[in-house]
């Protein structure tokens, strides 16, 4: 015998002002994007490019995105350039210290799958075999276009998980 | 008196944060703009703190934490007493003392880079101090006392007479106004930012709290400006408020038009403007007056 | 690669690594990707030295239009050498001239070929696509434009005060000891040393243009960004000049399947001299190969130079051309 809840017998529960109060002050996110750069060994197309966002042509400034030196303060990890054998120690001590819930970017295609060097010997194929991704962007040098969009994709992911988070925490 | 007193440390302690932040926001678009770009919002600063705490929300800190709040205390301890309208030394001396406790925070968070931002510290405080002292001096000799209160109710506009130091305070390279400029060769720029600075080891929670330390400390340094452009009359307060935000944009500006000079010459600079024209300030007031 | 000639440096062991599975046709894009910001320039020298092995001419016009998009590719160099050296010193604003400048270029090139820095334009016998830089009047526009806003670089840089204190008597390099460890790029001719691979007229129009190299006498931090800054406004007039003059014909020349013989070809970059080694073994896939970059030959220049403190080091290294942009710890 399946047991069916009898639903017409549910009161709806209305949150409470006191309640609906707290959630806004615990669900009042800043719009603040701490974005740490670790440029691997590499061509430096990549790394230039992403300078370039910091640059009056393409400002990411003003799209509340801070480029810091620190990786304990960021919220997303942006990857370029070959991961090899030295590099990947580095990488991965890098990635222990991001704090829960960041987003890491692959960006340019040296990152992502290794590239045009991806048959060469002491090549990672990409910075997925040492750290799990969770973006990855095309592009050889990748575009600052490419760039934005994917810190952009990051905020919006950021953003989206912590909603959950917090229609979880609700829920208990 | 009392209530007048306890009303405006109050207000101090909860509205200085934000008017620090802001403040810093319009000096970060300031200098964007001249740089061409379009630069942060102005409440970014504050965005960007607030951010820090709450990610840094469940983190413990060992002693570094400690001295950061000891730290955080005495800027608002120095803030409450300059805005209760005591005596503006000890204002000065307590901020100063603030600032020796946060350098003793990033020395004993431990790392190379820590240690390079507490220097630089160090620096800018000794490199400062001449022209915050000469402004009391000057407020001293031309107002007749070392209060606060004195000198924002009942003495005149204190602006065109000391208009020397009110020029030296600004302009000033070492000016606690600006970003650091005792830049030890790697600076403190759009890419490495928070790198060789002292938050360097320090954890999320303890970073945004020096942050806002430093907010409180602007705050005091704003209320000096204030002062300058006050009589007791209501009808120069806009004027002052309007000071404090011309002033603030030229903070942005100046950053711009130069070079960070190195560390000799910055504190020859500022040194010998505190001196020279703090000086001639000084005798031209009590010559005249 | 077994048996490999060519003294082996870090790019050189990748490039060899790379050889052994393309043949000489894919290994031109290879040689753009050895260094991002200077690709036009490597895989012009890759190249030129596939040719001069299999004693190939290469037709004027694509001479013309190598030229051409050498000098824009070393336009953006230098300026994003400038942009770091201004940020190094702490001047925020010289630094965002100068990417706003480095920005001006780019679009340039995306204009002429696509893409920004790795052009994908060489092939060995020419180029792959034609460009017909007199009829678009917006490039040279554009080019004028630059022109100006370099010549205000330029002024500040002469002018400004401060910026000359922090940069003069740094990283004194003597005209003799420049020479003796055979420098190139703007450490030799910062130090007076008037040596440029373009002078010789292997590669490229640059015997038809006139060219002579940009010299400074000072030897310190300052004259090197001197040499940077002119180079900069002496490319943009060299690209006008090969707009105007560029002759018809053909752009690429029948390039042979196999590669027989050795070549080395030498191209000059924005930060000195670029050096490629072939050796072909009668099929398309290359023997031997080697690379050696500007940075890592002017590396031993270091323990030469004189007068910095340990702080100043990444400056010094950045006006040398041995570091491109100030890297993070």
């Amino acid at each position: 015998m399946s047991f069916k809840p009898d639903l017409s017998k549910l009161k709806s529960v209305k949150p409470s002002a006191a309640s609906r109060g707290i959630r806004a002050v615990r669900s009042f996110r800043p719009e603040s994007l701490w974005v740490f750069h670790y440029d691997g060994s590499g061509c430096d197309g990549c790394n230039a490019e992403y300078l370039d966002c910091l640059s009056p042509a393409w400002d990411i400034e003003r799209l509340a995105v801070r480029n810091t030196g620190n990786p304990a303060y960021a919220d997303v990890l942006l990857v370029t350039g070959l991961i090899d054998g030295d590099n990947a120690d580095e990488l991965t001590q890098i990635y222990d210290q991001l704090p829960k819930g960041s987003k890491v970017i692959a960006a340019g295609a040296c990152a992502c799958t290794g590239g045009l060097f991806s048959e060469c010997r002491g090549i990672m194929a990409g910075a997925d075999s040492i750290i799990p991704v969770d973006i990855y962007t095309a592009g050889c040098a990748a575009r600052p276009e490419a760039f934005i969009d994917a810190i952009m994709m990051a905020k919006e992911q950021i953003e989206k998980e912590a909603e959950l988070q917090e229609d979880a925490d609700d829920e208990e | 008196m009392i209530i007048q007193m306890i009303i405006s440390v109050l207000a101090f302690i909860l509205l200085a944060p934000f008017i620090g932040g802001i403040m810093t926001g319009i000096s970060s678009k300031a200098s964007a703009r001249v740089q061409g770009r379009n630069g942060a919002d102005i409440f970014q600063p504050l965005s960007d703190t607030m951010a820090l705490l709450q990610k840094g929300r469940n983190e413990n800190s060992g002693v570094q934490g400690y001295y950061v709040k000891v730290s955080l205390f005495f800027h608002i301890f120095a803030g409450a007493l300059f805005f209760a309208g005591m005596d503006m030394l000890i204002a000065i001396s307590c901020m100063g003392l603030g600032i020796v406790f946060m350098v003793l925070a990033a020395y004993t968070s431990g790392t190379y880079y820590a240690r390079i931002g507490a220097d630089r510290l160090i620096r800018e405080m000794v490199a400062a101090a001449p022209m915050m002292f000469m402004a009391a001096i000057g407020f001293y000799v031309y107002c007749g006392s070392f209060d606060v209160r004195d000198v924002a109710l009942n003495s005149p506009v204190g602006f065109i007479p000391l208009i020397g130091i009110f020029a030296g305070f600004i302009i000033s390279p070492c000016s606690k106004l600006r970003k650091s400029s005792f830049d030890y060769r790697m600076p403190h720029s759009m890419y490495q930012r928070d790198m060789d600075s002292i938050t360097d080891a320090f954890n999320k929670k303890d970073a945004a709290l020096c942050e806002i330390a430093s907010w409180y400390e602007k705050t005091v340094l704003y209320g000096f400006i204030f002062l300058f452009f006050s009589n007791g009359r209501i009808w120069m307060i806009p004027v002052g408020l309007a000071a404090c935000l011309i002033v603030c944009v030229i903070q942005g500006i100046l950053e711009n038009i130069s070079p960070v000079a190195d560390n000799k010459r910055a504190f020859k600079l500022s040194w010998t403007a505190a001196l020279i024209i703090g000086v001639i300030n000084l005798l031209v007031v009590y010559i005249v007056v | 690669m077994k048996n490999s000639m060519f003294e082996t440096t870090e790019s050189s062991a990748v490039f060899q690594n790379l050889a052994e599975h393309k043949d000489y046709r894919q290994l031109v894009y290879a040689a753009e990707r050895m260094y991002g910001t200077g690709g036009f320039g490597n895989s012009l020298a890759f190249c030129v030295a596939v040719e001069g092995a299999c004693n190939v001419i290469v037709p004027v016009r694509a001479q013309y239009i190598r030229t051409i998009l050498m000098e824009l590719s070393m336009m953006q160099e230098n300026l994003l050498r400038l942009a770091s050296i201004a940020e190094a010193i702490g001047y925020d604003r010289l630094s965002m001239m100068c990417w706003s400048e480095r920005e001006y270029v780019l679009e340039i090139l995306e204009k002429l070929t696509g893409n920004r820095m790795i052009l994908s334009m060489c092939c060995a016998g020419g180029v792959r696509r034609d460009l017909n830089i007199k009829e678009m009047p917006e490039v040279m526009d554009e080019i004028d434009n630059i022109i100006i806003k370099t010549q205000e670089i330029r002024k500040v840089f002469e002018t400004d005060k401060q910026v000359i204190s922090r940069l003069k008597g740094l990283g004194y390099l003597s005209e003799q000891e420049a020479g003796e460890a055979s420098v190139t790029g703007p450490g030799a001719k910062g130090s007076g040393i008037a040596d440029d691979r373009r002078m010789l007229g292997s590669y490229g129009a640059y015997k038809y243009l006139d060219y002579s190299p940009v010299v400074e006498t000072g030897g310190d931090c300052y004259a090197r960004c001197m040499v940077k800054v002119r180079e900069v406004i002496q490319s943009a007039k060299l690209v006008r000049k090969a707009a105007e003059k560029m002759p018809e014909g053909s752009i690429c020349a029948q390039m042979p399947d196999k590669i027989e013989g050795e070549w080395i070809a030498r191209v000059e970059q924005a930060d000195g001299m670029d050096t490629y080694y072939i050796k072909g073994k009668g099929s398309a896939f290359l023997e031997d190969a080697g690379i050696r970059k500007a940075g890592e030959s002017n590396e031993k220049i270091m323990y030469r130079v004189v007068n910095y403190s340990p702080e100043d080091e990444s400056l010094v290294r950045l006006t040398l051309g041995i570091d491109d942009c100030l890297k993070e710890r």
